[in-house]
């Protein structure tokens, strides 16, 4: 195979996805492109977003076309270093195409990935991807948040590490009927989640309110923790966009929602209804908005951050990393300014509060970097 | 959350509803069944098994098997509504609604106005409409236009086993009288549902497609229809908007204009008789608030103005299917 | 006799303001000062006393289109009830109900009705609260001869029994179903109809209170203890026609003078009283007096109560919407 040609396939954001459509192509044949420059838009069953390109180099040869919807791994583009003769593409197309086999592995049981696991008491539902790797991972949503907000980390990282997400106690597919919350209560739970599935030592990746809980769980069972990194974490400063939070318990349609969900992102076009549908099928369960408003009082008092995890942090003695928007409009990235020397600070631009969703690559590098440091 | 059908969604509702409040009883026809026999008792659990089950864990007494007398069922459930339980009637097939729409129409829906404001009837009317059963021309109908246009009770047509919990359960809980209406061809169809109670509120639209090209309107079983066709247009490179309406009363005239708007090309798909339905209803609607943003005259798919066939080849003929729905997006794009 | 001094009272002081109400009602109505349609209940008191001072205020009743003489036997208030003849804001449904939609549901008055047969149906279900919640509470369906041959009634009255309800149904025969007579309109006796379904059924004389209140006493104790459902057959007469401005010519001159002079329910119940030394003729006079006093300030203050006004259009018909 000629190894100055690259493939670039469609992505796996989310561990039950199967396939994908190409919605818009962004660049076209011939331009060139840079890793971490968006290349294309691609729709799935649950997102539309657009596509990081894996390389730098020359788009080549676009294999498939807008409106093809394609199982996930296969070819959409070979790119290169330089122009190369269309024989020598079509060979490597050929290639890759007689080695490839699509995941036909039933989509039927889309949920069959999620495990419920009983901690703390509380039934906590997760995901996980173990292939024997020698480092753990374990992915901590924020306020709101669910395990597929890393739909675009969890299935990247999985090639190198072993992977866990999970459902924070009254998120997602967790009990929710909760009666604490502190990160103190979250802490103990998150060390008893690792306990529960045999696991020694795990980097942990928090974000806002979940990387609040990484900072406590590191601060409280350093043994158990190797690494943390933090995307916009709580706990660093006072200020925080406390309407948000109110807002986003109490929205009553997709409207209002909206306008709240606006502010996490710095590129707002990547909210789609599908995505508001999700957030409120979660508001409308019996319980969630009661039980978020418990935990929004873990957050905020009198309008400003609850939490001072500033000093826990800096005296944590393994290696941390903070990524952080810097357009975020919940909790400002200024806050990094309280962190040691030892930390590792990533403030992106163009980025709001969601930077493992709008800046994945980033995030991904980061993660991976902080854990073998 | 799991995977469940339409059927298994509506019953789950009424048993988490009835184990949440105890002033909820099911009311109706073979509800259970096996009423007064030596053999089995819930030996039905409604004609096509909805109510299911629900018999031993609640008993006879909120499980209440009637004779076949649906102005009674009715003025029973109203009046249970008005003096403190929150029932949940059923009309087996809409079109019954024949013997005993004054109950709903003149009694029930009329209540609150009435009484200057002073009555709170939490009634839930269950009832099974549409065609494609081969169920002829007294157990086909839709007739939901008809409820829309009374003031005074709402209307809910869920298209999935997702809303149909969600809005069932909202029916139970909405101190309003709510028709909740359930299309026969949709019992078996399955979706994923999550297992605590949830509820979806009245009124609010859901868009099932977003896209550039053209925007479907649809009600019930027609909203998988029109996901179908919009799947077709997508790989001929054509986007689709498709918005359930969930509701007909209220209506969500804001996502309908909205969805309008999107694309300036409309297709409403309506399964009931043609004169005074939702989509010529819809279609007013569009007119008087968007005619400016629309790029070509709006279409309606509905069966033509005749009562529902029996032969299965001209009941077929009849209702709105995908091939028609597309052929008519076609004279648009 | 089981009634007291003080109930025997009562007894009078309702019949006196049904009586009083409607009466005047008839005489607004004539001079042109009242809108819609009305109907009045003078000549049928002593059913409506009769049954209601059975009842007590979580009991319920549904009415028909003829509801006044009901809704002032439930309880409901007199200026209110006529405040909203006038079709006043401040009535007793708000101006948005009229004559034939009076209710005062903390009351237990569950609506007059202006469907024909469109009560009984209801009060099955106010029935069914009772037994699902054991309250040992009863609901009461009011209906004429002219309703008995709607199919709800005889759907209700199956139903009651079938499911052993606390429900009494009330057929107040005045003889005539709009202007047609009983005899040509019902097949067969309205007493067999209940007889037929199970109910424990009885004839009773409307014009005699007395008859009224012992036998509703008897089937509502019943009922109340879980004993089901009963039908009483009250054998009355209305004064006035079917409606206001009704002239009335399919009844004779005789008939009517009949109606007035002997069949009068006040005046039998005055006569029974005072002979038996119940009750002293100057106490019953006050009653009267009280009652024509109570009802021209209801219209005085009706006529001069505000109107609704457009803010009043869309509210009332949705709790949210």
């Amino acid at each position: 195979m000629n190894t100055d040609l690259k493939a670039i396939t469609m992505p796996k954001w989310g561990l039950s996805m199967k396939e994908g459509s190409i919605l818009k192509w962004i660049k076209s044949n011939g331009e060139n492109i840079s890793k971490g420059e968006m290349i294309l838009e691609i729709e799935t069953e649950k997102v539309v977003n657009e596509m990081e390109s894996p390389e730098d180099g020359k788009i080549l040869k676009i294999c498939a076309n807008e409106g093809d919807t394609v199982p996930v791994g296969s070819l959409i583009a070979v790119c290169g270093k330089e122009d190369t003769d269309d024989k020598i593409i079509n060979e490597f197309i050929n290639e890759f195409n007689s080695n490839f086999t699509p995941d036909v592995s039933s989509d039927e049981n889309e949920e069959d990935n999620n495990e419920k696991i009983k901690v703390s008491n509380l039934e906590i539902n997760f995901i996980k991807t173990v292939n024997s790797k020698e480092q753990n991972i374990l992915f901590i949503h924020g306020f709101g948040g669910d395990l597929n907000n890393w739909m675009f980390n969890q299935s990247e990282l999985s090639d190198k590490f072993n992977t866990y997400a999970i459902d924070l106690p009254g998120h997602g597919m967790s009990e929710k009927n909760i009666h604490n919350s502190t990160l103190d209560e979250l802490a103990t739970l998150t060390a008893s989640f690792c306990k529960e599935n045999d696991i020694n030592s795990i980097n942990l990746v928090g974000h806002s309110f979940g990387a609040g809980v990484s900072i406590k769980t590191a601060s409280l069972f350093p043994d158990l923790i190797n690494s943390l990194t933090l995307i916009s974490p709580i706990g660093l400063g006072k200020e925080i966009d406390s309407t948000y939070l109110n807002n986003f318990i109490n929205a009553e349609n997709r409207r209002d929602l909206k306008k709240e969900i606006e502010k996490l992102y710095f590129n707002s076009e990547i909210i789609t209804r599908e995505m508001l549908n999700e957030v409120l099928k979660f508001l409308r369960i019996d319980n969630v908005q009661t039980t978020l408003t418990k935990i929004q009082n873990e957050i905020i008092i009198n309008g400003e951050q609850k939490n001072n995890l500033i000093e826990e942090i800096n005296s944590i003695k393994i290696p941390v990393c903070v990524v952080w928007g810097k357009e975020d409009q919940i909790i400002p990235s200024s806050h990094h300014q309280v962190l040691n020397d030892e930390i590792n600070i990533i403030i992106e631009k163009d980025c709001g509060h969601m930077a493992h969703i709008e800046k994945p690559s980033l995030v991904n590098d980061a993660i991976s970097s902080t854990i073998t440091s | 959350m799991s995977l469940k059908t339409y059927r298994e969604a509506i019953n789950e509702a009424l048993l988490q509803e009835m184990q949440k409040d105890k002033n909820v009883v099911v009311i109706g026809e073979d509800v259970a069944g096996g009423a007064g026999t030596n053999g089995e008792q819930d030996a039905w659990g409604g004609v096509l098994g909805v109510t299911k089950g629900l018999l031993k864990h609640f008993g006879r007494e909120r499980i209440i098997d009637t004779p076949i007398t649906e102005t009674a069922i009715m003025g029973m459930a109203s009046g249970a509504a008005l003096t403190g339980l929150r029932p949940v009637a059923e009309l087996m097939f809409v079109d019954f609604m024949g013997v005993c729409f004054d109950q709903i129409l003149n009694q029930t829906a009329k209540f609150r106005y009435m009484f200057g404001g002073k009555a709170v009837t939490p009634l839930t009317i269950r009832t099974m409409y549409g065609g494609g059963l081969r169920a002829a021309s007294q157990h086909s109908q839709c007739l939901y236009p008809m409820f829309t246009h009374v003031p005074g009770i709402k209307v809910v047509l869920p298209s999935n086993p997702y809303d149909a919990k969600g809005l069932l359960i909202q029916s139970i809980r909405d101190n309003d009288p709510v028709i909740f209406m359930e299309h026969k061809n949709l019992y078996d169809t399955s979706g994923d549902v999550p297992d605590e109670s949830y509820t979806i509120p009245f009124g609010e639209a859901n868009f099932t497609r977003e896209g550039k090209d053209i925007t479907f309107i649809a009600m019930g079983q027609t909203v998988e229809i029109c996901n179908k066709v919009a799947d077709t247009l997508k790989k001929e490179g054509k986007t689709s908007t498709v918005l359930d309406l969930r509701t007909l009363s209220p209506l969500d005239e804001d996502s309908i204009l909205e969805a309008a708007e999107e694309t300036g090309k409309v297709v409403i798909v309506d399964e009931s008789y043609p004169r005074c339905n939702i989509a010529t209803d819809i279609s007013a609607l569009i007119c008087q608030n968007s005619f400016d943003s629309l790029k070509a005259g709006i279409k309606m798919v509905t069966p033509p103005h005749t009562p529902v066939p029996f032969s299965p080849p001209l009941e077929d003929l009849y209702l709105p299917s995908e091939e028609k729905v597309i052929n008519t997006a076609r004279e648009i794009l | 006799m089981q009634l007291n001094r003080e109930e025997l009272l009562k007894a009078y002081q309702g019949m006196c303001m049904i009586r009083e109400f409607d009466d005047a009602v008839h005489y607004e109505f004539a001079a042109d000062a009242m809108p819609g349609f009305v109907h009045l209940y003078v000549g049928e008191e002593a059913s409506a006393m009769g049954i209601c001072m059975n009842l007590n205020q979580k009991d319920t009743i549904a009415s028909t289109h003829r509801g006044h003489g009901h809704c002032i036997a439930k309880g409901c208030d007199v200026t209110d009830m006529m405040k909203e003849l006038y079709g006043k804001k401040d009535g007793i449904c708000g101006g948005k109900g009229g004559s034939m939609h009076i209710a005062d549901l903390s009351k237990g008055m569950l609506g007059a009705n202006g469907i024909v047969g469109g009560g009984p149906p209801i009060v099955l279900g106010a029935a069914l609260t009772y037994k699902t919640k054991k309250t040992n509470n009863v609901s009461v369906g009011f209906f004429g001869d002219g309703a008995s041959n709607q199919g709800s009634i005889s759907e209700s009255m199956n139903m009651a029994s079938v499911l052993k309800l606390p429900a009494i149904f009330v057929c107040e025969d005045n003889g005539y179903a709009e202007s047609t007579a009983r005899e040509y309109a019902v097949g067969g006796k309205i007493l067999d109809r209940g007889k037929a379904f199970g109910l424990d059924s009885h004839e009773v004389d409307g014009d005699n209170f007395f008859e009224v209140y012992e036998t509703a006493k008897h089937v509502i104790e019943n009922a109340r203890n879980g004993k089901g459902p009963a039908l009483l057959h009250i054998k009355t007469s209305k004064v006035y026609g079917h409606f206001e401005g009704d002239a009335i010519s399919y009844r004779t001159k005789e008939e009517n003078e009949r109606i007035k002079n002997d069949e009068d329910p006040l005046k039998i119940f005055k006569m029974k009283v005072t002979e038996a030394g119940l009750l002293e003729l100057d106490q019953l006079e006050k009653i009267e007096n009280e009652a024509k006093a109570k009802i021209k300030n209801a219209i005085d203050e009706s006529k001069k109560a505000e109107f609704p006004t457009s803010k009043d259009l869309l509210t009332d018909v949705y709790i949210k919407y």
